[in-house]
């Protein structure tokens, strides 16, 4: 037992000496905005949804499908399944997948695993009045690098997946198409003929529709490893919906998108195109209380730090002259006879 | 946790609030010690494995991996095509499956014998293969064996129709994908006289799980 005596010594004896005063200097001068000008900023935000649309994940699958074709046997090692209990996949996902770290003797290495599973089916008659349905979805989960002396033709750490509704019958046409990207994809045999030839880091999800009503979402973030847009900027981030003008219903706003198309410098400063707001189902009623962002008018305000620097108008009509068709449905199927044979 | 305060442990709290004053400095600093370290952030790319690229090329010296389990999947089988000497209408036959756990001949993890029987497809409407001799849509029946022990995925189900189409130049049978209209090569096949004959087998890495 303590007693009264020993905790006061015990709290005399660590007494703390006074500290001197800290000299914490002068004011912090307040921080400059970045330079504006010379920026051709309508250019940088259609050049980011452009490389934005392109980066689905279909990309994925034909270098992971080019780079693997250039396996011999045994390397990789081919799996039904999963090749390891670790993986999260649903146990009665089945697919298939390699895992290895071998070289083919012909200079290319694969090393890591890649998980993948998809499939494709195809229902009634096209011909037919009532159509024909087909659906696609597919999934691939991959730590992996395929690489030769060149460099890395295939390289994937982390999850893609996409999927495919398609209707088509006499003089009507609608499919829709979703794509998510979350992880590092690099390599010559994805991202050669691309804008982003060097690859990149994601969380992004696409959605498409067309035939009928022609209408896109894209929501996320992407660093570009290399090549930034118009030089500058390596990182997107947005959370967007368009509808094409011809699509467009009365309450909906096809001059401009709804949401934000944000870029970042490689001086890590963001730049923030504020449209209508996304989620504001009443966004284009005259009393919205929050003009200009009510405007439907194909501008949007930039900010910088949050501070507003006037509007940039953006025309993303590009986007409805195929920048997003759909996958084919044969890109969907995935055989185990198509790798092992 | 909470530990009641009265007499028995008040000189314990006070033991703790002494100590804790009069640590050491590089206790008294402590954030460094008391929190766990930031995660470093950096753009590499992680695949969890180091590739040479360089003018040796990728050298994995004894490092290359093996499937700790392989499954050798063999499928047999052949077609009666009748009318003899054709052209055909109708097939009749049987496709068997084994699966072999590592080499395990004596006790195979998985037979299976199918009977098949198959109609010809119409070439202007049946969604016939173009490249082929013959398509037929054939149901299999399965006559023996427990499906579930297999482990291909890729096996028909019981009662199932597939369509197989014959390719004479490239010696297979292709069959198409669920509909899609996309034809997949997928037995190697040999016609002779009346009776085709097909087989394909693969050996493939796979997940056992093991018994406690």
């Amino acid at each position: 037992m303590f007693t009264a005596s020993t905790l006061l010594a015990l709290s005399l004896a660590c007494t703390p000496e006074e500290e001197p005063p800290v000299d914490v200097g002068d004011p912090a001068e307040e921080l400059a905005l970045p330079d504006l000008t010379g920026t051709d900023w309508p250019a940088a935000y259609a050049e980011a949804i452009t490389v934005t649309a392109e980066l689905r994940t279909a990309l994925a699958w034909s270098g992971h499908d080019k780079a693997l074709a250039l396996g011999r046997e045994g390397c990789p090692d081919i799996y039904v399944g999963a090749p390891d209990e670790d993986l999260d996949v649903d146990e009665d996902a089945g697919g298939v997948s390699w895992s290895d770290y071998c070289e083919t003797g012909g200079g290319l290495a694969f090393t890591g695993f890649s998980w993948w599973d998809g499939r494709a089916t195809v229902e009634g008659d096209a011909a037919s009045p009532e159509g024909a349905t087909a659906t696609g979805e597919r999934t691939m989960i991959a730590d992996a690098v395929i690489a030769d002396n060149d460099g890395i033709r295939f390289q994937l750490d982390g999850e893609v997946s996409d999927a495919l509704t398609r209707v088509d019958a006499e003089g009507y046409s609608r499919w829709t198409w979703s794509s998510l990207i979350q992880g590092s994809l690099t390599g010559a045999d994805v991202f050669t003929g691309t804008a982003t030839p060097g690859g990149i880091r994601a969380d992004l999800y696409l959605y498409a529709s067309g035939g009928d009503v022609e209408y896109m979402e894209a929501r996320g973030d992407v660093y570009l490893f290399e090549e930034p847009v118009l030089g500058r900027f390596d990182s997107i981030s947005m959370d967007l919906a368009m509808i094409e003008p011809r699509s467009a219903g009365p309450e909906d706003c096809a001059e401009e998108p709804l949401g934000y198309l944000s870029l970042r410098d490689t001086d890590a400063y963001w730049y923030d195109l504020v449209f209508l707001p996304r989620y504001d189902e009443n966004a284009t009623d005259e009393d919205y209380p929050n003009n200009p962002y009510g405007e439907c008018d194909g501008c949007g305000t930039l900010y910088v730090r949050g501070l507003e620097q006037g509007e940039v108008c953006v025309d993303f009509s590009f986007l409805w002259e195929g920048a997003l068709s759909p996958p084919d449905i044969e890109d969907f199927v995935t055989s185990l006879r198509l790798v092992s044979q | 946790m909470r530990v009641p305060l009265n007499a028995a442990t008040l000189p314990l709290l006070a033991l703790i609030l002494a100590a804790s004053a009069c640590g050491d400095e590089a206790a008294d600093t402590g954030a460094e010690d008391t929190l766990p370290p930031e995660e470093e952030t950096e753009f590499v790319i992680d695949s969890g494995f180091v590739v040479d690229t360089g003018d040796t090329g990728f050298n994995v010296g004894d490092q290359d991996r093996e499937p700790e389990h392989t499954l050798t999947m063999s499928h047999e089988g052949e077609w009666s095509l009748t009318p003899l000497g054709g052209p055909y209408t109708a097939l009749t036959g049987h496709m068997d499956v084994v699966e072999v756990l590592d080499g395990d001949l004596k006790e195979p993890a998985c037979e299976l014998t199918w009977s098949l029987t198959g109609e010809l497809v119409d070439e202007e409407t049946g969604g016939a293969c173009a490249s082929c001799a013959f398509t037929f849509a054939v149901q299999f029946y399965l006559s023996e064996g427990e499906a579930g022990a297999c482990s291909d995925p890729e096996l028909p189900a019981d009662g199932d129709t597939w369509l197989l189409g014959f390719d004479e130049a490239d010696g297979v049978l292709t069959r198409e994908y669920d509909g899609t209209g996309i034809w997949i090569p997928w037995f190697a096949a040999e016609l002779d006289g009346d009776t085709l004959s097909f087989d394909w087998s693969a050996s493939v890495g796979v997940l056992v799980e093991e018994e406690e």
